[in-house]
């Protein structure tokens, strides 16, 4: 019999990350919280069992996987997006309260843009600013939220 | 009558001005944003999702189920002109749609879909006002063990039903429950599952998952590789149907209805199995079946008439068990309870002007659709051409703005990131992001009906089994399970997938 090494696959990743969430949920709930009885369940023993459940479900997926041994190609990450787009969400939560809606959309929209990495700089500044007054018009004007547009630290 | 008398109800809210304006422009932006390559209904749905939050809950409910309709609609026109599909339930469109295009009958294409859409619409909504009220009569019936069975073989279901591997979908569904009961115990009021943090008192703030999970991952996804869209036809003329085309697909579209009508109740199935199997159908017994598959009108009216009879079916155990059979009907329950409405068999009796008003509003939305789509076909197929980049920015300014003024802080934020990555993660590791959402909804449901049925047992669990009904519902998901394990079954649901995809 010919040993094959044991490469990672998609099965083994998610079992693992299923089985690590699981226990995560599970120790929450057996080391933090009173679990109660049967009869009458503390807040508990529901996600204690259904955490336990998923960590096993997520060891027996890892399991499963580690005897299939196919090679899988999958498409290159698109790293300038992972990174950018997250990057630019909380850029905005954080810079709308001391700069206000206008200043948030723009980095956001300067941020997404260049994430996608199929436009020159001069273009997406252009978009960035279409973008903002174009959210602005909508959800300022046309729904009336109450965000404000500049905020306090420039007032 | 009181079927009469509930649906001049349903009429007079649906078409209340407010309403039907609301009507209109859910069809309208569902449709606008439906028909962007790569933002299917759920996305769709989930960005426009904190438009709604302002409105009172009838108009909230009639805007988002326009929004649907619409962006079922730009689904089934990216399909046929772009051999795109927008969503999985009008995959099985561009077989023939897409070659129809090619040859030169695109508007015949989208005239055979809106007509037939149509037509399935107005029957599907009959059924919904009909089978509605008595089937809550029954709902009222059941006693916690029953409920919590029901939610056991609408998850399973949902599983048995969704792509791909079966254990993966189960995880997902186990790790939406647990997502679903972070937050609060409603019982004891002990903060729960929140690693310590004051903003997760309230629970995972819903619409960042789902604008996260469908929204941003599909974004990142399209984000791998240089697109590649290739638009077939820039004017569609021809947006009519002759004589004969309607004979053709007058059966096509009926037996369409029918399946659909059929397949959108069942829990996980809705829309997309609905196309499948009309499509399986009339390969079977239409008279033109060789043509099919080569762009046959046939093969354009039975798929899309089924979709759209099962995403309107979809709603009845929606509306009266409180059961999302999907995933877009548990983003309509999440507005449902954003809106302060606990969906469930109490809407009817407690809210009869949102319950009919609703129904009634599904074929309002329907017939705008027809009306608005046809002859604004040309500034759809100019929206099939907005660059990805632009796109990409629109999606996500509209996501964060949204979201940002219905929470107000900065947390949700991070949220909407957390869950875009961990969207992104599991569809590369090959796990359907749905039956997570399906989860996240039912889960303290399913928590507080497993309590209270312990609590009338005395903790005994052999309530769920000595309860007929009860039982019933375990049996037949005990059997879902075990027909989608058995190898030969396996075999054959994977070819059928695939054959799909």
């Amino acid at each position: 019999m010919t040993e094959t090494p044991l490469r990672m696959n998609s099965d083994i990743a998610a079992g693992l990350l299923f089985a690590a969430l699981g226990a995560g949920f599970c120790g929450q709930a057996l080391f933090g919280l009173r679990l109660g009885t049967p009869f009458r369940m503390g807040p508990g023993y529901f996600p204690a069992v259904i955490g336990g459940l998923l960590c096993l479900l997520g060891l027996a997926i890892a399991l499963a996987g580690t005897r299939v041994a196919r090679p899988e190609s999958s498409p290159p990450l698109p790293w300038k997006a992972i990174v950018l787009i997250p990057t630019g969400l909380l850029l905005f939560g954080l810079v709308m309260r001391p700069l206000g809606l206008i200043a948030a959309l723009f980095l956001l929209s300067l941020l997404a843009g260049f994430a996608t990495g199929q436009m020159r700089a001069s273009r997406i500044v252009l978009l960035a600013i279409v973008m903002t007054a174009a959210c602005v018009a909508i959800f300022s004007f046309g729904l009336g939220i109450g965000l404000p547009l500049i905020g306090d630290l420039l007032r | 009558m009181e079927f009469l008398s509930n649906l001049a109800l349903g009429f007079s809210v649906a078409l209340a001005a407010k309403n039907i304006f609301f009507c209109f422009l859910g069809a309208l932006a569902g449709t606008l944003v439906g028909v962007l390559p790569g933002v299917g209904p759920l996305a769709t749905i989930a960005i426009l999702l904190p438009v709604t939050y302002t409105m009172a809950p009838d108009s909230a409910l009639i805007m988002l189920a326009g929004i649907y309709y619409g962006a079922q609609y730009g689904g089934s026109t990216t399909a046929i002109l772009l051999n795109l599909p927008g969503e999985a339930s009008s995959a099985i469109t561009t077989l023939d749609g897409y070659q129809m295009a090619r040859r030169g009958m695109a508007g015949k294409a989208l005239a055979a879909a809106g007509i037939s859409s149509f037509f399935a619409g107005t029957v599907a909504t009959v059924i919904v006002a009909l089978f509605a009220a008595p089937l809550t009569q029954v709902a009222m019936a059941f006693r916690p063990p029953s409920y919590f069975s029901m939610m056991v073989l609408g998850l399973i279901a949902s599983v048995v039903l969704a792509h791909g591997s079966v254990p993966k979908a189960i995880a997902m569904v186990l790790l939406g429950l647990l997502l679903g009961l972070v937050g609060t115990d409603i019982y004891t009021g002990t903060a729960r599952l929140n690693l310590g943090l004051i903003e997760l008192t309230d629970g995972v703030d819903f619409v960042a998952l789902a604008i996260g999970l469908f929204g941003l991952a599909e974004i990142l996804r399209n984000l791998e590789q240089p697109e590649n869209r290739e638009v077939l036809t820039r004017k569609v003329t021809g947006l009519w149907l002759s004589w004969q085309d309607l004979r053709r697909i007058a059966w096509p579209t009926i037996r369409g209805t029918g399946i659909g009508s059929i397949l959108g109740i069942l829990p996980g199935g809705g829309a997309m199995l609905a196309s499948f199997a009309a499509y399986i159908v009339e390969k079977k017994v239409s008279k033109n079946r060789a043509e099919m598959g080569k762009g046959a009108i046939e093969g354009v009216a039975a798929p899309e008439s089924a979709n759209n009879a099962g995403s309107q079916t979809a709603f009845i155990p929606m509306l009266t068990l409180g059961l999302p059979s999907n995933a877009v009907m548990a983003l309509m329950i999440g507005a449902m309870i954003l809106q302060g409405i606990q969906p469930g068999p109490d809407i009817i009796v407690k809210q009869p002007g949102l319950f009919w008003g609703l129904i009634v509003s599904m074929w309002v939305g329907n017939l705008m659709l027809i009306l608005l789509n046809l002859p604004l076909i040309g500034l759809w197929v100019r929206f099939l051409t907005v660059p990805y980049p632009i796109l990409v920015v629109a999606v996500t300014a509209f996501s964060a703005v949204g979201i940002y003024s219905a929470s107000g802080t900065a947390f949700s934020m991070l949220e909407l990131s957390v869950f875009s990555l961990l969207g992104y993660v599991f569809m590369r590791l090959g796990c359907e992001p749905a039956p997570l959402t399906l989860g996240f909804i039912l889960g303290p449901m399913m928590e507080e009906q497993l309590r209270r049925s312990m609590l009338m047992s005395r903790g005994d669990p052999t309530v769920f089994v000595t309860e007929p009904i009860s039982l019933g519902f375990l049996i037949v998901s005990a059997l879902g399970l075990v027909l989608v394990c058995a190898p030969a079954i396996a075999r054959r649901r994977r070819d059928a997938f695939a054959e799909e995809a």
